[in-house]
């Protein structure tokens, strides 16, 4: 490690960093604004001027920039010279000069990185006198505001937009002083990452316009850990919430990013940080409703809707309580169905109240032999799980049919950077550092191999993949198949002998490129294969786990592989099940099976649209069959219409829990605010009512007792811990709601947060007792542990001088490290199945003249949760049936066209809508979308048209 | 013994060499006995020669292209680029070239190419060149089509293949790696070295930028060897330059004369001194980003040391003159101006600074400015030294303006004490900043 | 915010009723020809970006928004790129200009040798500033930077054609002759 003198005082810092980074690294403080730690350096800004000394003779010294200049071992530096202070100061007053210093009304105002470095800077006094530029905002959509007038010109928006996140509508305009950041025109910023240039903006151009409706500064936010709750990745994020007083209980204000290195870096996408708004929808349950006994007229709801009133909560207890001890005694079924959204307390809690035996995981039989599957590849030993940083290290890629930029936006960005590491390669052999950005970039030569084989286009890939083919879901079995054989014969010479002949014969479009993918692949240093459920195809899943096992017995060593799970908690709640458990359909055919004499079912549905799940008519007659529906949720959702009554659960900001992401991992979220009105837990719930003396029959030896012992939500995790062996690193997600340092809880608000005692003011002036939570170390007040280096656990992010995001780099172990403190994160302890190959099982039998129906999704509109976030919802577009260009002019469709499909047992009727984006043969239909949440339900299938409904042909002549 | 290389050809104003009349001349000779010469030899014959950069800088040309990467595992794609930007004010000395004896830039391009193994050779010329432009092209096509360049080169299979790249108006293109990124069609922004272009350039392969005086060195260079060339020079440095003087000269022009001319002889032979009844205040001995010089430094010989060590840089050569009757600070806030709006704007010092070194020149200008101004101004110039802004820029555009603090203090301190101008205000009509 | 960002989400709305990449703006076999050529001489197509520009320009006298859109599409860029690229050069006009686009030096040698006068000279001629056009759409007056002519400053370029020495009279001169042209040629 080279040896550096700073000002004195000497120092070891790491080889081959520049050192702006090593300054930060070390805890000094040095400005910048051009430099971003993903992004590396382009001495633009020039701000982080500091002296470099030839040797120690030298007295004068030469002006250097910090990020442009690698450390040398020996090397003699200054911070705090007179030249170097007086140019940094002289950078912020050129900056000034255009910056319109409208911090009380700027958003960024208080966690503005322009604010601190001007401070730092020691910018005081302004000398120029004359006007500044003036620039026009731009419309950028409904996330993010554009105030131009704010800007320094450091140009991380568009190094971030374009160069990181692959963006191609977000540019620098003009030259000179009248540079401007924005797109050719009005309109939506298309990328789905756009949201990071909130973050990386220093200053406030780029704000996020969902928190500016309900703005609050950042001292007065109160934080604390989460995940990100909008698909299977698992991002850490920091939700900043305060109490809302003004009736529309808009308590969550926005969700940032919260740096861990392995699982999100910097940056989450755009459905991460803007689907929050869910936790403050009109839709909320935020009391106790019970059905009403009247019925509703079949002209405005549909049969067996219901009505609900408002009850208090302890008559919905004691009936719950009632229920309870009734199946106790053997006078009622009490079904519990789980989630795959919700944490693992919850999940648990239910299944522990109604037994292993009446627990369904609230996912279809498909679901969950899709997670199955993908659980027993992750378990073989030759499959490894890359972190991020991993992923962005691979050097050959192979995409197996998932739309990666929609399913797990944020493993697709990480994808973009391991594009880039031939590139790396060839500057490491021109000897230019790798945080040279510009200079890396510019070396031009090919991506790193990246091969992608869809049925439907998958967003953000095209541009950097070597190869992309569109195919059938069967084709791309088959492809993956031979490939895999290939692979695993190599010993041989690469001819078609030894490939198992009775496979699908490939359309050529593969047959051509298997040869080229197998040889890359066997040259690759760190391959890397994807694939997941989104296909909803477990033959697909299969298939990746033969070629990454086949890679992985070539190599010799375990091949990374990164599976998508669809939700947050997929992986967890299917740990529950044994293969071919649980499945709804199960659930189903178990209720029509019963006879007379059986008990009344009350089925007991936590946090689940089952609408979203199986066909409607499938979720109609299992609510047909139960006497009694109770709902625990967060949100009135389709199924609460047939619900006797509805209990209020939080949203994942508003409790603590843990949840499984796609990659085994363990993650813990915390309770940032408490939910309005009754909402609680719905494990809290269901203790409750085991607790309630209705229920005082239900003896200690009967399961649901156990219930009767958690106060905590660590001693649910606990209890989980004990119950199932590959949960059993659980309590390491993070400390019991006894931890303390020193003796000090962690706080959630910031030493600053200010109002605490007039917020309320205008209906109570006496200060109100502060919330405690039972479950965390967290207190909710100013009080306690502020700083983000006492631990890891802090997610306000901040530290004398640096009030933005950026002042991160405090509390890692180097720049672009893992936080300091922080354990490795738990991950699931799986049994190992050593498998020899998984066989695909190449059901999907599809008869000449059918069409193979494939789910297609979408960022904004294929989320549950985030569907219900304005700012979302408005970007879903609407059910439609995709078909190849080719297949629709064989077919006679015309622009405007409806499509009548039939499939086993169901008919459907869709606008088509025409492109190359989808594979011959393949007919893509929309999943997860608010308005037609069903439809993921019924594919992959085999479907034929059966009418095509053109529009009518206008008359010539004939006015619309 | 020849004494003008440059400018033989060049008659009557106004009218292109043909490749008849150049080769009737001799030309192409350097180009035939370079094919028969080895690259290292070719770059040799160059270093000895000190041939140092037209385009201002004055770097060795032979060093500068013996940084290309030739051996075995070297990329087989290399490029020659020769700098025709030509927007430095005051600065007319290319387009003579160009317009005048295209052929004597595409010889010396052809030999360039073949020294560093380029295939391939671009001339970016400026958008506003029309006429040299069109010279180029078909100058091309006549050598293209007379086999001394193109696909098949007479006796030799070294191939080499021209583009006239014409630019849209923008000085920073000028600039070495900013000129590369325009040429890749992308903004005209310079680049972090290292990686040098020499080793990795246009498309991220070797590259080589030489402005279009230097390339036309090379020819006669390589026919008639080191010491004619080292002989041609009167001081430090060998052969000829073309120099010039604008302003209110009696003869305004451009002519080649060796190295080493003193700059007395320029403006007071050569451009026939000052008209009459103007005095000569100061000048720009290469273009606007070279530093105000008095008239006690007229007998500097025109060196690229000489002038550097006092404290100004030949750069281009083509002396911009400053009279009696013309006010200073008019012509600085003149200079500034065009800086700052040819500043590409990546880095502050250049791109925020100079609008308000321009605003305070403006001030001074029209005698709204207080004492205080001509500190802040004078900071504003030395905080785009070299070194502190990302290219030469801005560190070029600083050099007028603290050359001048100092060289015409007094004319600052009159404009701020009268709170006017004190010159002829109906000639220059500074209009004022808006 | 602003009312201003209000109406301009308004306006936006508006326009995006339209795709501005739809058909009916789209380049001539002719500028496709042209810019086809430029291909061999670059490594990537994205190169050929400002080429583009300038042969369509050639073609058209600017480059509107539709004429963006087209050469984007042609090029396989982004529309904002194509932009980020156009308005990155001074030659590259985003706005109409008239038939005799003046480009007035305005650097050292020329401001020494009176363009200033001159400049205001032209102004009151014509009734235009810097960066307008003529009411009957003949005259654009643009500063430029050095022109590289600065012996015979000052000097001014109109189209392609230089024009060197001039002076008021010169101007004068200049300017009727061009608006004869005009006229004379409106009239065939
Ligand atoms: C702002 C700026 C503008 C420049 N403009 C030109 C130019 O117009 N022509 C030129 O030949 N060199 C120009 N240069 C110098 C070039 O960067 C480069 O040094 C030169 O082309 C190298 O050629 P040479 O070694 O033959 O002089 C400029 C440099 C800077 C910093
Ligand atoms: S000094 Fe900076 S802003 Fe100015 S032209 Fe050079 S890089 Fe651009
Ligand atoms: S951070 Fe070093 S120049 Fe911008």
């Amino acid at each position: 490690m080279p040896t550096i003198t700073i000002d004195g005082r000497q120092y070891e810092v790491e080889e081959g960093q520049n050192l702006l980074a090593s300054c930060l690294s070390l805890g000094l403080n040095l400005p910048y604004f051009c430099w971003h730690p993903a992004m590396g350096s382009v001495g633009a800004c020039r701000q982080c001027a500091i002296i470099e000394y030839k040797d120690s003779d030298d007295a004068q010294g030469k002006l250097v920039m910090g990020c442009m200049t690698q450390v040398r071992d020996g090397g003699i530096y200054s911070l705090d010279a007179e030249p170097a202070r007086e140019f940094r100061g002289a950078v912020i007053e050129d900056l000034m000069t255009n910056h319109p210093h409208d911090c009380p009304v700027c958003e960024e105002g208080g966690e503005c990185h322009l604010q601190d470095m001007t401070e730092m800077s020691g910018h005081t006094y302004r000398r120029f006198r004359g006007l500044k530029r003036t620039h026009r905002n731009q419309y950028l959509g409904p996330f993010i505001n554009h105030e131009m007038n704010r800007c320094i010109a450091c140009y991380r928006c568009v190094r971030f937009y374009r160069d990181y996140a692959g963006g191609d509508d977000l540019e620098a305009l003009g030259r000179n002083n009248q540079v401007y950041f924005g797109r050719q025109c009005d309109g939506k910023l298309e990328s789905g990452f756009s949201g990071n240039l909130v973050e990386v903006c220093p200053t406030g151009v780029f704000t996020d316009q969902t928190f500016s409706r309900h703005f609050v500064r950042k001292w007065d936010l109160q934080t604390a850990p989460s995940v990100c709750e909008h698909c299977g990745v698992g991002c850490n994020t920091a939700p900043g919430a305060r109490m809302d007083f003004s009736g529309r209980d808009e308590n969550l204000r926005r969700v940032v990013n919260l740096y861990n290195r392995d699982t999100n870096g910097y940056f989450i996408c755009d459905r991460g940080r803007f689907g929050y708004e869910y936790a403050n929808s009109d839709l909320r349950i935020k009391n106790v409703l019970i059905a009403r006994r009247e019925q509703v007229i079949e002209s405005t709801g549909r049969r067996n809707d219901k009505l609900h009133r408002e009850i208090e909560p302890p008559a919905a207890l004691e009936h719950l309580a009632t229920v309870i001890t009734d199946s106790q005694r053997g006078r009622r079924r009490l079904v519990g169905i789980g989630s795959p959204r919700t944490s693992l307390e919850n999940n648990f809690a239910l299944r522990q109240l109604v037994g292993p035996g009446n627990f369904f995981a609230g996912l279809s039989a498909r679901d969950l032999e899709l997670l199955h599957t993908l659980d027993h590849i992750q378990r073989d030993p030759r499959i490894s799980i890359p972190t991020i940083p991993e992923i962005e290290d691979a050097d050959v890629i192979l995409v197996l049919d998932e739309d990666i930029g929609r399913t797990a936006p944020r493993v697709a960005l990480a994808l973009r950077q391991a594009a880039r590491n031939n590139q790396r390669d060839h500057a490491r052999q021109l000897e230019i550092p790798l945080w040279q950005d510009a200079c890396v970039r510019q070396l031009r030569g090919e991506n790193n191999p990246i091969f992608v084989l869809a049925s439907s286009a998958p967003a953000s890939l095209e541009d950097i993949a070597r190869a992309q083919r569109l195919a059938s879901p069967a084709a791309i079995v088959s492809f993956a198949e031979q490939l895999a054989a290939r692979i695993s014969a190599t010993d041989q010479p690469t001819t078609t002998d030894g490939v198992d002949s009775s496979s699908t014969p490939l359309p050529d479009a593969l047959e051509h490129l298997l040869e080229e993918v197998a040889e890359t692949l066997l040259s690759a240093r760190r391959p890397l294969v994807i694939s997941g459920c989104g296909s909803q195809e477990p033959d697909i899943l299969a298939a990746a786990g033969q070629v990454a096992a086949a890679l992985a017995d070539r190599h010799g060593a375990p091949c990374a592989t990164y599976l998508t799970c669809p939700e947050t908690n997929s992986l967890g709640l299917a740990q529950f099940f044994g293969p071919g458990e649980g499945g709804l359909e199960q659930l189903l055919e178990e209720l029509r099976q019963r006879d007379s004499v059986d008990p009344p079912v009350t089925l007991l549905l936590l946090e689940n649209d089952l609408y979203r799940r199986l066909p409607a008519a499938d979720v109609e007659s299992l609510f047909d069959r139960a006497a009694e529906v109770v709902l625990f949720d967060s949100l009135l959702q389709p199924c609460s219409r047939r619900a006797d009554l509805v209990f209020p659960a939080s949203a994942t900001p508003e409790s603590q829990g843990t949840l499984v992401n796609s990659s085994g991992m363990l993650q813990r979220h915390y309770m940032v605010y408490e939910g309005s009105g009754y909402i609680q837990e719905s494990w809290r719930w269901l203790v409750d009512a085991v607790n309630d003396p209705a229920c005082s029959d239900v003896g200690m030896d009967s399961p649901a007792a156990l219930l009767r012992q958690w106060k905590h939500c660590h001693d649910v995790t606990a209890a989980i811990a004990a119950a199932v062996s590959c949960f059993r690193d659980l309590p390491e997600t993070g400390p019991d709601e006894n931890f303390r340092i020193e003796g000090m809880k962690l706080a959630r608000q910031s030493h600053r947060a200010s109002g605490r005692t007039a917020n309320r003011a205008h209906w109570q002036v006496a200060e109100q007792a502060p919330l405690t939570d039972p479950d965390s170390p967290f207190s909710f007040t100013m009080e306690g542990v502020q700083y983000a280096g006492a631990t890891p656990l802090q997610a306000n992010i901040w530290s004398p001088g640096w009030n933005s995001n950026q002042a991160i780099h405090k509390f890692q172990q180097g720049v672009g490290g893992p936080r300091r403190g922080r354990e490795p994160i738990p991950r699931l302890r799986r049994e190992p199945t050593a498998i020899p190959v998984l066989l695909a099982k190449q059901r999907a039998g599809q008869k000449p003249g059918q069409f193979c129906l494939v789910p297609t999704w979408q960022l904004f509109g294929s989320g549950e949760l985030s569907n219900y976030s304005d700012a979302i919802a408005g970007l879903a577009d609407g059910p439609c049936a995709q078909l190849n260009t080719a297949d629709a002019g064989a077919l006679g469709l015309e622009p405007g066209g409806r499509l009548q499909l039939r499939m086993s047992g169901a008919e459907i009727t869709l606008p088509a809508s025409v492109s190359d984006r989808i594979a011959p043969g393949v007919i893509g239909i929309p999943v997860g979308l608010r308005a037609a949440p069903d439809l993921g339900a019924m594919l992959p299938a085999a479907a034929e048209i059966v009418r095509i409904e053109n529009p009518e042909p206008v008359e010539p002549g004939e006015s619309l | 013994m020849l004494t003008n290389p440059l400018t033989k050809n060049i008659g009557t104003e106004g009218i292109a060499t043909t490749l008849e009349r150049y080769l009737e001349n001799g030309g192409y000779r350097g180009w035939r006995k370079a094919l028969q010469m080895s690259p290292d030899d070719i770059i040799k014959t160059v270093q000895d020669a000190g041939v140092r950069g037209r385009g201002g800088a004055g770097f060795n040309t032979g060093l500068k292209w013996s940084f290309v990467p030739r051996d075995e595992k070297a990329p087989p794609t290399r490029y020659l680029v020769c700098n025709a930007d030509e927007m430095e004010p005051g600065t007319f000395k290319d387009r003579l070239l160009m317009e005048n004896d295209p052929h004597l830039l595409l010889e010396g391009m052809a030999i360039a190419a073949f020294a560093i193994g380029a295939r391939r050779a671009y001339i970016f010329i400026r958008g506003e060149y029309h006429l040299a432009a069109a010279r180029l092209e078909t100058a091309i096509e006549e050598a293209r089509a007379r086999k001394l360049v193109g696909t098949e080169i007479t006796s030799t299979d070294f191939q080499l293949e021209f583009h006239v790249h014409r630019s849209a108006g923008n000085y920073i293109c000028g600039e070495e790696t900013a000129l590369i990124n325009a040429l890749e069609g992308q903004r005209a922004i310079p680049r972090a070295k290292p990686p040098f272009p020499q080793v990795s350039g246009l498309w991220g392969k070797p590259t080589v930028v030489n402005n279009v005086e230097t390339l036309c060195n090379i020819p006669h260079l390589i026919e008639l060897g080191v010491d004619w060339y080292k002989g041609l020079g009167r001081g430090e440095d060998g052969g000829t330059k073309i120099f010039g003087a604008s302003g209110r000269v009696k003869n305004p022009g451009a002519w080649e004369l060796p190295m080493g001319t003193p700059i007395r002889e320029i403006i007071e032979q050569h451009a026939g001194g000052m008209q009459d009844g103007l005095k000569l205040r100061g000048f720009l001995p290469g273009g606007g980003s070279t530093d105000f010089l008095g008239p006690d430094q007229l007998d500097l010989p025109m060196d690229y040391d000489t002038v550097g060590k006092a404290g100004s840089r030949m750069g281009t050569g083509t002396i911009t003159v400053l009279d009696d009757q013309t006010c200073p600070v008019g012509l600085v806030l003149n200079l500034t101006r065009f800086f700052a709006r040819e500043s590409c704007g990546w880095c502050t010092p250049c791109r925020d600074g100079l609008p308000w070194a321009v605003k305070l020149l403006a001030r001074i200008e029209c005698g709204e400015a207080q004492p205080e101004d001509l500190e802040l101004l004078r900071e504003q110039a030395q905080r785009m030294g070299p070194g502190n802004t990302f290219c030469a820029l801005a560190p070029g555009a600083a050099a007028p303006i603290l050359s001048a603090l100092k060289l015409f203090e007094q004319d600052f301190n009159d404009h701020i004490s009268r709170g006017c101008c004190p010159y002829d205000l109906e000639r220059q009509n500074i209009p004022l900043a808006v | 915010m602003s009312s201003t960002i209000a109406a301009d989400t308004i306006e936006v709305m508006e326009q995006q009723d339209t795709d501005p990449r739809s058909a009916g703006r789209s380049l001539t076999a002719e500028e496709k020809r042209d810019i086809d050529r430029e291909f061999s001489h670059y490594e990537d197509r994205d190169s050929v970006a400002l080429e583009a520009l300038r042969v369509v320009q050639k073609h058209r006298g600017w480059i509107s928004d539709d004429t963006l859109y087209a050469i984007a599409d042609y090029l396989a860029v982004s529309p904002t790129q194509l932009e980020s690229i156009a308005t990155c050069y001074q030659l590259i006009f985003r706005q109409p200009v008239g038939k005799e686009v003046i480009f007035l030096c305005k650097s050292s040698s020329c401001w020494i040798m009176g363009c200033e006068k001159l400049q205001r000279h032209l102004e009151e001629q014509l009734g235009i500033r810097p960066g307008q056009t003529t009411p009957d759409g003949i005259f654009t007056l643009l500063e430029t930077p050095c022109l590289g002519d600065c012996d015979k400053a000052p000097v001014m370029m109109v189209g392609e054609e230089m024009h060197r020495h001039m002076s008021a009279d010169k101007l004068d001169e200049f300017i009727l002759e061009k608006k004869k042209h005009h006229a004379d040629q409106s009239a065939d």
